[in-house]
């Protein structure tokens, strides 16, 4: 891993292509679950790697390489939730109104699935869910990274929490519907 | 169903975070390959219809500026060397023209008495006159541009058709009394021509002094992020020479900064979205420029130095974005900051020789903080390129 930091220092093509490689998926993983759908994750996923490529030379090498992506990619998929919200119709989204296609039973829900779930959070919704539950932010942190109050992001947790669960109750009543 | 619990419900979703392995796809390098190889956006490529439009406008210049030299060249001096000459012959056979009057001359013909008296006074005529002819034998126009004035060439006569006039009036041992101001005539000449050289070569190393007036539009940014809209630049700056190569210079540039800053940004404490700002600065800069040697009219010339910012009016509005809506604050600094040679410049420009006083200038800039400017303690940086006059006044 050394010698590939070292590689992407020099600008080595054939370095950045093995860094993306190794640590795409887990970019991918994270980004995600902040974006609305895959396609715009892998956008976020590539901005983010511009900015690792960007800023390598800045990596303190006695902290977590892994780490320093994280925080990239948390930053990127920020960055584009700040962008969503300046472009977006301001409307919330009813989730009574959440159709399911796949009736399945909670326990049996693929982690694909759940991230699905959390990608039809509101945006507002879902980066507070992603910063604490996840990421492990405190309201204090997320409020100065979003601008909000705490009062607003533990606010926005909650209902975040109770979509959620909305979905999933839907998810099993269809479930169960179908089952009988 | 059994409602989840928050922390059954965030244990839920963590795991699936965690055991969430999506595929790799190797399309996507190639998306990334191809914006890696793409050059980094930069203020430059905002530059280009900016300078286009002003190497348009030097251009034009240096053309309207050759036209008129060469005009100048041919009707005031004559050019070449082989042009002065054919003046010279001109001259000779004109008749004089000095401020002695023609009947004088007449009348010294028609009396020989006075002869002594009237060769006086053509030897004191002789080494005035010999005077202006080492002024226009050394003349240089980058030196004596103010002697320019065809009035002074009226003056201008040759060595030889001097000699004649002598002859004419004294009609007494004309050999010797030749050959003597011959030797008095060249002495006087070898001696004002080695003092002219003399002081032509003190005033051409040193303590000239110029002026500049220069304009610019400015492109400006905070980090080197891209420029949202151009300020500009407009400056009067003294120049003052210190040897051949050497300058340095000072003076005020009136300066519009108009920046905006699209990223999380700590301004005044708080945690803001976005930052415009548009800034009334007076920059004084304090620099030091090498001109490379030229045997044309073009030169080239670069230069570095240090600018001090006053800054007379702050403008910012900064926008913080909320769960639904943004919302910004705008503020006011009137007459609060400045900054003391915080500000790095680098330039490096050419110039063209219009005149033996005038030079026309276009100088591309960069000017970058060193360290934060201004109420929001920003690093900005500037770009842009001075077009101008520059004007020698001694």
């Amino acid at each position: 891993m050394h010698l590939l930091i070292q590689g992407c220092k020099r600008n080595d093509r054939d370095s950045q292509r093995l860094l993306y490689q190794h640590y795409y998926s887990y970019a991918l993983s994270i980004c995600i679950r902040y974006s609305r759908n895959t396609a715009e994750a892998k956008e976020v996923v590539n901005d983010g790697f511009m900015k690792v490529f960007g800023k390598i030379d800045q990596y303190n090498s006695d902290s977590s390489f892994k780490g320093w992506i994280r925080k990239i990619m948390i930053n990127a998929s920020i960055d584009q939730y700040r962008k969503e919200l300046k472009h977006q119709q301001q409307s919330p989204v009813e989730f009574a109104h959440t159709v399911f296609t796949q009736p399945q039973a909670i326990t049996n829900l693929s982690h694909e699935e759940l991230i699905g779930l959390v990608q039809k959070l509101t945006p507002a919704y879902r980066v507070v869910f992603n910063l604490y539950v996840i990421d492990g932010y405190t309201h204090e942190e997320i409020g100065k990274i979003l601008g909000i109050s705490d009062g607003t992001s533990k606010s926005n947790l909650l209902k975040a929490r109770e979509n959620l669960r909305s979905m999933l109750e839907a998810l099993n009543r269809i479930s169960y519907e179908k089952v009988n | 169903m059994k409602k989840l619990t928050d922390q059954e419900l965030d244990s839920l979703f963590k795991a699936a975070s965690e055991g969430y392995q999506p595929a790799f796809d190797a399309a996507e390098w190639e998306v990334m390959a191809n914006r890696l190889a793409q050059p980094k956006p930069s203020l430059w490529k905002k530059w280009i219809p900016y300078a286009l439009v002003g190497l348009i406008i030097f251009s034009s210049g240096v053309w309207i500026g050759t036209t008129l030299n060469l005009d100048l060249v041919n009707n005031k001096e004559g050019g070449s060397m082989q042009e002065k000459a054919l003046s010279l012959k001109n001259q000779k056979e004109q008749p004089i023209t000095d401020q002695q009057p023609k009947g004088d001359e007449t009348r010294i013909g028609e009396s020989k008495h006075n002869n002594e008296r009237v060769i006086g006074n053509v030897n004191r005529n002789l080494t005035d006159r010999n005077k202006e002819i080492a002024n226009h034998i050394i003349f240089d126009p980058e030196i004596d541009g103010k002697d320019k004035n065809p009035d002074s060439e009226k003056h201008i006569l040759p060595e030889k058709l001097q000699v004649d006039e002598f002859e004419i009036l004294t009609n007494e041992s004309p050999k010797d009394s030749t050959l003597h101001a011959n030797e008095e005539t060249k002495a006087d000449t070898t001696k004002l021509i080695a003092e002219e050289q003399e002081k032509k070569k003190d005033r051409r190393l040193s303590h000239l002094i110029f002026i500049r007036a220069l304009a610019s539009p400015d492109f400006s940014a905070i980090n080197f992020s891209s420029a949202s809209s151009m300020g500009s630049n407009y400056a009067f700056l003294l120049e003052y020479q210190i040897n051949s190569r050497l300058t340095i210079s000072t003076g005020a540039i009136r300066s519009m900064k108009k920046y905006s800053y699209d990223d999380e940004i700590t301004y005044s404490g708080h945690i803001a979205d976005q930052l415009d700002g548009t800034c009334r600065i007076i920059d004084i800069p304090l620099n030091v420029y090498y001109s490379f040697p030229s045997q044309s009219k073009f030169s080239f010339y670069t230069g570095v130095g240090l600018s001090s910012y006053i800054m007379q009016q702050e403008n910012y509005t900064y926008t913080v974005n909320y769960k639904y809506s943004s919302r910004s604050y705008s503020t006011q600094i009137d007459d609060k900051n400045n900054e003391w040679f915080k500000v790095l410049n680098l330039s490096a420009g050419v110039q063209y020789q219009l005149t033996p006083r005038i030079h026309l200038q276009t100088e591309p800039f960069l000017k970058t903080s060193l360290a934060g400017i201004g109420e929001g303690d920003v690093l900005l940086n500037s770009l842009g390129v001075f077009f101008g006059l520059k004007y020698k006044i001694n």
